[in-house]
């Protein structure tokens, strides 16, 4: 029987499906703001290098949709720099994104979550003569997920890890010598606060 | 003193050997930058101040030894083939800073431009040898501390190819000075401010002329 099914009919008990999932959700929807320590890892240094941010979402039973900030200093200088020869050095990712959430009733205190989306990925370097002078805004995803661990119905706090992937080649016309360059991808690990409102 | 065969003087096997190994190949347009690049160009600009300084030593050096008199100079060093392999030295110097701009502007980077340097006249043939000496020695620590700094690794092999060829000189700069052609089992890296400290009295500004 489950063989003469069509795939018309399979998208619809899908959607059917989903939406009894998010109908059984509450009607209730929360605003989260989470400011953050990151560390983030750029894999040809091998160095975790601090920075910040913050998260804002909007969550509604399943659904989270929200926006993101993250900083991270000094995240194309060498591991040990003896001669400081770059200058400063820095990735800037801003995006939105969106994902699913467990439902958070105001007593739960694990709320974990996966979210996915876009944005944009500044990256810049610059080195001490002032000879080598790059800043770059490529298009880029991330991918991540993470818990908020409540201590309270308002506040609590939160762990993510995330992959941020730019969309751009890193040379349009690449000269041999750096065609083994791939697009710049690599994780963030971040903790920070969580506050939650409540809008209803 | 009896002269001391150098290997691979010329520059044009240098320049053929570069060539081999991709180091002087015609830059391709790179429109977009990556600031990955920016640690090894700046690894590579450093080095061509150093470079500079050496060149000109050798160019400079060599003008104060034209005369049949002041060439008898060399007499106890070797002659007139210890003249002959420092103006192979001062080829490959030459060669070195055309191989650096070249791998910075494949990069998609900007090379420092020519620096001012000089160098007092060299009264005599041992004054030019001993100079010779302290700068070379500076290029082999200069290049010893950077290289593991290099992330691209096609610049990491030519560069590693270049400082062999520094160390090379120094080794036979030592022996004509009368000193160990190798004065010890492991060279030491100096810093950045200890180089362009040694650099100093030479070297003047680098601009576009």
């Amino acid at each position: 029987m489950l063989g003469s099914v069509t795939p018309a009919a399979a998208r619809a008990a899908t959607l059917a499906a989903l939406l009894c999932l998010l109908s059984a959700a509450p009607a209730h929807a929360d605003f989260l703001v989470a400011p953050f320590f990151a560390w983030t890892r750029n894999a040809e240094t091998e160095r975790r290098v601090p920075g910040g941010g913050a998260t804002a979402e909007w969550t509604a039973g399943w659904l989270v949709a929200g926006g993101d900030l993250g900083y991270a200093s000094g995240f194309f200088d060498p591991d040990e720099d003896v001669f400081d020869l770059v200058a400063s050095s820095h990735v800037l990712t801003i995006g939105g994104h969106v994902g699913i959430g467990w439902p958070a009733p105001d007593e739960a205190r694990f709320v974990p979550y996966l979210t996915g989306g876009f944005g944009w990925m500044r990256q810049q370097a610059r080195d001490r003569e002032g000879l080598a002078d790059v800043t770059r805004s490529d298009p880029a995803f991330n991918l991540g997920g993470g818990v908020n661990v409540m201590f309270a119905p308002f506040l609590g706090i939160r762990a993510d890890l995330r992959r941020f992937r730019s969309l751009r080649d890193p040379f349009e016309a690449p000269d041999p010598i750096v065609a083994d360059l791939e697009r710049l991808s690599f994780w963030r690990f971040s903790l920070g606060a969580v506050i939650r409102f409540g809008t209803n | 003193m009896e002269n001391v065969p150098f290997a691979d003087p010329s520059r044009r096997k240098f320049l053929r050997s570069a060539l081999a190994a991709g180091l002087l190949m015609k830059p391709a347009s790179a429109a977009a930058q990556d600031p990955r690049v920016v640690l090894d160009a700046a690894v590579l600009n450093f080095l061509l101040r150093v470079q500079y300084v050496q060149t000109e030593l050798y160019r400079e050096g060599l003008n104060d030894f034209t005369t049949a008199s002041r060439l008898r100079q060399f007499e106890p060093y070797g002659g007139q083939a210890v003249f002959e392999n420092l103006r192979a030295f001062m080829e490959q110097e030459h060669a070195h800073v055309e191989a650096i701009r070249s791998l910075i502007t494949r990069l998609g980077m900007t090379p420092l431009p020519s620096c001012t340097v000089t160098f007092a006249r060299f009264a005599t043939a041992a004054d030019l040898l001993q100079t010779a000496l302290a700068i070379e020695n500076v290029g082999v620590s200069a290049y010893l501390g950077v290289v593991p700094l290099l992330r691209i690794p096609q610049v990491q092999t030519g560069i590693a190819s270049i400082s062999s060829v520094q160390s090379r000189h120094a080794a036979y700069l030592g022996l004509l000075n009368g000193q160990s052609p190798a004065p010890a089992p492991a060279d030491t890296p100096r810093s950045r401010e200890e180089i362009l400290g040694l650099l100093d009295p030479y070297l003047g500004r680098c601009s576009d002329q």
